[in-house]
């Protein structure tokens, strides 16, 4: 998954570890970077949601 | 981009718990019917159908392999039974034994069953066929990348399924079915039954005797691809009813969610979406409910919102501004300040029915190129992508 998640990351900037930070809402997120981490933080939840 | 980080989260989530995720609040399938579970492995001379229906479990070699379902009862019975396979692939093998069958052989009815199935499958939302793999990743997600979807291994390790055979392909059919089926997915019940009484009334019919390896002819063809169209549409639609899918779709702008934020007019409105991405195109009837995507409705009656896009602007502060006319709210007359979720309108089964019936009666008129005239000239129009991958995989 590792792998994965690097190559879509490509051209954001961003490591597998900050994505899964964002995700989980533990990181401030600066403007330009608002639209991805949304996304992520909304599909973690959704996912937590559904896992309870 | 957005939908694709949506779903990477989803797998991360998955990853982190050591268990897969759900990817939707309702069962994406029907339960299956009176299920038959097969599996096959090698081709012709070689090939070897292994079938269970949970209580016996069969097998058969070579050219007869169908004595497999035909031992488990798989006939031109009243009721159309699920056939439950891994993957497409799997089909396709079954097919080309059911292709290869003499239609005086023992097992000439197990394989015009097959051919049935077979048709289904092109069918989003049937019960007809359940294929674990693609129901199981329209049902959860994994901590694996998308390419392990594919494999039914993946799958079984995931889901704690220890059986590589038929039993854990049902295994894995009663738990991808468990809980409530997505909301209207009984109407694609309806058209399978209807669809297989035809299918058995057209086998026993002796006055017009029928082979169902026959090619279709023009106007079956093409009634077979709206059919098929019009499958892939309900289907589509039936799933933003999925509270998780609607938040999912919200970020790749087929759900839209904002305020209203003025009323010009009687019946006219404008909402501020909240994001930029919107596939809600002027002219596009739409659908709405009150609050954010995941608080979908789940009865099917009649929507609490319904208008068409009349235009769509990126204002100087850089938000989207859809404008709406023809504007119904169920509640009472629209106000500012209110926040609305809106989606493609629902596509109603019985609509979809009552013009395939008007598309046959037009390609049986005598005038019709389908039935005997000069073919048109060829016209460019959208097709849904599921009708195109089925035509690329046939």
């Amino acid at each position: 998954l590792a792998e994965y998640a690097e190559q879509l990351l490509l051209g954001s900037g961003l490591e597998v570890t900050d994505a899964l930070r964002l995700a989980r809402g533990e990181v401030e997120t600066a403007p330009e970077l608002s639209v991805v981490a949304e996304a992520l933080h909304a599909g973690w939840s959704a996912a937590q949601e559904a896992a309870r | 981009m957005s939908v694709a980080l949506f779903d990477l989260a989803q797998r991360m989530r998955a990853a982190t718990l050591g268990r897969p995720v759900l990817r939707c609040a309702f069962a994406p399938v029907l339960p299956p019917a009176n299920p038959i579970a097969v599996t096959v492995s090698g081709t012709g001379e070689g090939a070897q159908v292994r079938a269970t229906d949970g209580a016996r479990l069969t097998s058969a070699y070579g050219p007869t392999a169908l004595q497999a379902l035909v031992d488990l009862g798989v006939g031109l019975s009243p009721e159309p039974r699920t056939l439950v396979v891994s993957n497409r692939a799997a089909l396709a093998c079954l097919l080309e034994l059911a292709r290869a069958t003499d239609r005086d052989a023992p097992t000439a009815a197990a394989a015009a069953a097959v051919g049935w199935w077979e048709q289904r499958a092109a069918h989003p939302g049937t019960g007809a066929v359940l294929q674990v793999t693609s129901a199981c990743a329209a049902r959860w997600a994994l901590g694996a990348p998308p390419a392990d979807d594919r494999d039914q291994a993946v799958w079984r390790r995931w889901l704690g399924v220890a059986d590589p055979g038929p039993g854990g392909l049902l295994e894995l059919a009663d738990r991808v079915a468990s809980g409530r089926p997505l909301p209207g997915l009984d109407a694609c019940a309806e058209q399978d039954r209807a669809s297989w009484t035809y299918f058995v009334g057209r086998i026993a019919d002796a006055s017009k005797p029928w082979d169902w390896r026959t090619r279709d002819n023009r106007r079956e063809a093409a009634l077979g691809l709206a059919t098929r169209c019009d499958a892939a549409e309900l289907y589509e639609s039936l799933r933003l009813g999925d509270p998780l899918i609607a938040t999912r779709e919200a970020f790749g702008g087929t759900v839209v969610s904002g305020l209203i934020t003025s009323v010009p007019a009687q019946g006219e409105i404008e909402v501020t979406l909240d994001r930029l991405a919107c596939r809600l195109r002027e002219d596009t009837d739409v659908d709405g409910y009150p609050g954010r995507p995941d608080q979908v409705p789940t009865n099917l009656g009649r929507p609490w919102f319904h208008g068409r896009v009349v235009a769509a602007r990126v204002r100087a502060d850089g938000q989207l501004v859809l404008g709406l006319r023809d504007v119904v709210v169920r509640s009472g007359p629209p106000r500012r300040g209110q926040r609305l979720t809106l989606r493609p309108r629902a596509v109603d089964p019985r609509r979809q029915r009552s013009n395939r019936q008007e598309l046959h009666r037009r390609y049986a008129a005598r005038r019709s190129w389908l039935s005997g005239g000069a073919p048109p000239a060829p016209r460019r129009r959208d097709v849904p992508l599921d009708v195109v991958i089925a035509a690329a995989e046939s």
